[in-house]
């Protein structure tokens, strides 16, 4: 977050707007459905496992799962120092614990899958301590490329659903593509063409339209009907015979999963942020660490009570943006809706019933913005030859574990989880290559300038190069390049320089800082502004404007003169 | 920078493109001078790809509206980027020079009263 927030206008309900309880219950409803589908990780592990956990146990691994989700979406709402993002960043069963969580099954059963996921929660909060420490390891640009790629790793996903492919059933018929294209048409016309709030209920709208065109065209299959009707009004859930287990072999998977998760969270946080402050610049690692200590006791938590490993959902956030509606209280209704329904399991049916097409239309719609948001980030900052390869590469490696996931079929179990997913393996990349990239590159650069020989181009390449390997804000360059070749220009006029100027620019994050020195007279920076009279009458009146047009771009002007060398110096806040 | 000019009426219109600053103003001048010294007057700048004026830039504009002034002539500007509009207004050349969104707008409005 910046020092000055400023609420989007784009946005209904802002993160601290407070909407009215039943507008809060059916945005919360809407998150609620997309959570839900999360729900096939941990009914994987349980189909896995077959006959050797009892059918409680089973229902009961589910329905725990819910409430991990519902407590980790409340706590990453809170706001405190060191404790929560404050954030709607609602939490579902994570698809980076899936394969470590699988191999822990299969080795040990439900026991060492929650000692495993503890223990990566547990790892994952002690990492949160390092966030602030390891943000040189996350420049806007490649938050940027994780953001988008947390949005293209749900395209399999949601592609195939919307055309009715899912699980077992590999076909699509003609009535499950009407279904999503009716779905996805709904959602989209309400969010574009409508006034006022019904924006924010574009999703439920478009649910609705989906599910009973699903009923009319007669693709909900018979058996999912029945399993409302035989499913329990209301059920304790627990697991018969809790225990814990832990096996050295699966830390490092988890380790690994966790790594994952994490990179995956800083890029939903730092989307959060943005999509919360129309003056974003750069992500707030101090909130983003505390939003990873949720995270990480949404490892914990899961494996206390025997629940699948919880992690930050990039498709609510997407959401979130879609609907404008990111008031952290709807994460307090919709944790609060998702543990209700684990005791209520006909309930629960109604939502993990949703037909295909109308999850795929759901996810499409969400992660459109995600997608976009991360191309945003992205186009904030200036990209040289270093950078451009950094995301090329981390974007095509990345989408190549869904292109061709056969090439990393013989990776070693231990490493699986980089290899899992386009997410995984792309934030993996991009992270490493900006680390090795970031060789050789000096935060200070030095130039001697002419006077009376050097034009605007010159200074603007210099300026804009340097911008590029530092990966600066365009703006604040141009800003910086429009002064400097002020003082060069003006330098020259009055003639003041006996040579050359010496120019050294400093970078860091958070400001650049220009120096100008030269053997010679001081430059004089006026502190009138000429009238439009003046400025037709006197010649010398144009000489003053120069002083306007450096302070209109600096945030701190100063100068100085000694022992013969004058100097300039811009500060620029970046 | 590039300088290019038409005539539309008694309008010539010159538009430029790139960076104006002390390095290219010159070119400027020259073309201004020389199309006043001509007995040309009314004068629209077309600053539509106008990417960056510096204070020296600023000088040419001035130079050349005082010259037409005193043959009851006008420099108009149009199509200012939102940069370059920024710069006018900080250093009150807005309130000097009448700007227009199109070079249309700005031939059109040396017709009206």
């Amino acid at each position: 977050m910046t020092d000055h927030i400023k609420k989007p206008s784009n946005l209904v309900y802002g993160v601290d707007d407070r909407p009215p309880v039943p507008v809060a219950f059916a945005l919360g409803i809407q998150h609620v459905f997309i959570l839900f589908i999360s729900l096939i990780f941990p009914a994987l592990i349980v189909n896995m496992l077959g006959d050797t956990i009892d059918p409680h146990t089973a229902r009961s691994f589910i329905s725990l799962s819910m409430i991990a989700a519902g407590i980790s979406t409340i706590l990453q709402a809170l706001r405190f120092k060191w404790f929560g993002s404050g954030y709607l960043c609602p939490a579902l069963c994570g698809p980076s614990y899936f394969a470590a969580s699988a191999s822990a099954a299969a080795l040990g059963g439900l026991p060492l899958l929650f000692g495993m996921t503890a223990f990566a929660g547990a790892i994952e909060a002690a990492l949160s301590r390092l966030m602030n420490k390891l943000r040189f390891m996350f420049p806007p640009e490649v938050m940027g490329l994780v953001v988008a790629m947390v949005g293209i790793v749900i395209i399999p996903l949601s592609i195939n659903n919307f055309f009715g492919i899912s699980g077992a059933d590999k076909v699509s018929t003609s009535q499950e593509v009407i279904v999503g294209v009716i779905t996805l048409a709904t959602m989209i016309g309400i969010n574009v063409w409508t006034k006022g709030k019904l924006r924010l209920y574009s999703i439920i709208i478009g649910m609705a339209v989906g599910y009973l065109s699903s009923f009319v065209l007669g693709i909900v299959p018979q058996s999912s009907v029945d399993r409302i009707g035989v499913a329990e009004w209301f059920s304790f859930p627990y697991i018969n015979n809790m225990s814990w287990a832990f096996d050295i072999t699966m830390a490092v998977p988890f380790v690994v999963a966790t790594i994952c998760s994490t990179f995956k969270t800083v890029g939903d946080l730092g989307t959060c942020q943005k999509i919360n402050d129309a003056n974003w610049r750069r992500v707030d690692m101090q909130n983003v660490s505390s939003g990873i200590l949720v995270d990480g006791l949404g490892g914990i938590i899961p494996g206390i009570i025997g629940a699948f490993g919880q992690s930050t959902s990039s498709s609510n956030v997407g959401l979130s943006l879609a609907t404008g509606a990111t008031s952290r209280s709807i994460a307090w209704v919709t944790g609060g809706i998702i543990i209700v329904l684990a005791f209520f399991p006909r309930l629960s049916e109604l939502f993990i019933i949703m037909p295909p097409p109308v999850m795929g239309a759901t996810l499409i719609f969400s992660i459109s913005f995600m997608i976009i948001a991360g191309l945003q980030i992205i186009m904030t900052r200036m990209l040289d030859l270093r950078r451009t390869f950094v995301l090329g590469l981390g974007l095509i490696f990345g989408l190549s574990a869904d292109l061709a996931p056969q090439l990393y079929s013989s990776v070693h179990p231990w490493i699986k989880p980089v290899f899992s997913s386009s997410l995984a393996l792309g934030s993996v990349t991009v992270i490493v290559l900006n680390l090795i990239m970031r060789i050789g590159i000096s935060n200070k650069c030095r130039i001697e300038l002419y006077p009376g020989k050097q034009s605007s181009e010159d200074v603007f390449n210099f300026v804009e190069k340097q911008g590029g390997s530092w990966g600066a804000r365009p703006e604040v360059m141009t800003n910086a390049a429009s002064a400097l070749n002020e003082v060069l220009e003006s330098v020259a006029t009055l003639e003041l320089a006996r040579g050359p100027l010496d120019v050294e620019m400093k970078f860091d994050e958070l400001s650049l800082d220009i120096d100008v020195s030269w053997e010679g007279q001081p430059l004089q920076f006026s502190n009138k502004m000429p009238t439009p009279e003046e400025l037709l009458e006197n010649d010398e009146s144009i000489s003053m404007i120069s002083s306007f047009l450096i302070r209109r771009t600096v945030d701190k002007l100063s100068t100085s003169s000694k022992d013969g060398i004058s100097h300039v110096q811009l500060h620029f806040e970046h | 920078m590039e300088i290019q000019e038409h005539q539309s009426g008694e309008v010539d219109v010159v538009s430029i493109s790139g960076k104006l600053d002390a390095y290219s103003s010159t070119d400027l001048d020259g073309k201004l001078t020389a199309l006043i010294s001509g007995g040309r007057a009314k004068l629209v700048i077309d600053c539509d790809k106008l990417e960056y004026v510096s204070s020296s830039g600023l000088r040419v504009f001035i130079s050349a509206l005082k010259k037409v002034k005193k043959v009851n002539g006008d420099v108009r500007l149009c199509c200012l980027k939102p940069l370059i509009q920024e710069v006018l207004n900080i250093s009150g050349f807005s309130q000097l020079f009448t700007i227009k969104d199109s070079v249309s707008a700005a031939v059109a409005s040396f017709s009206s009263p």
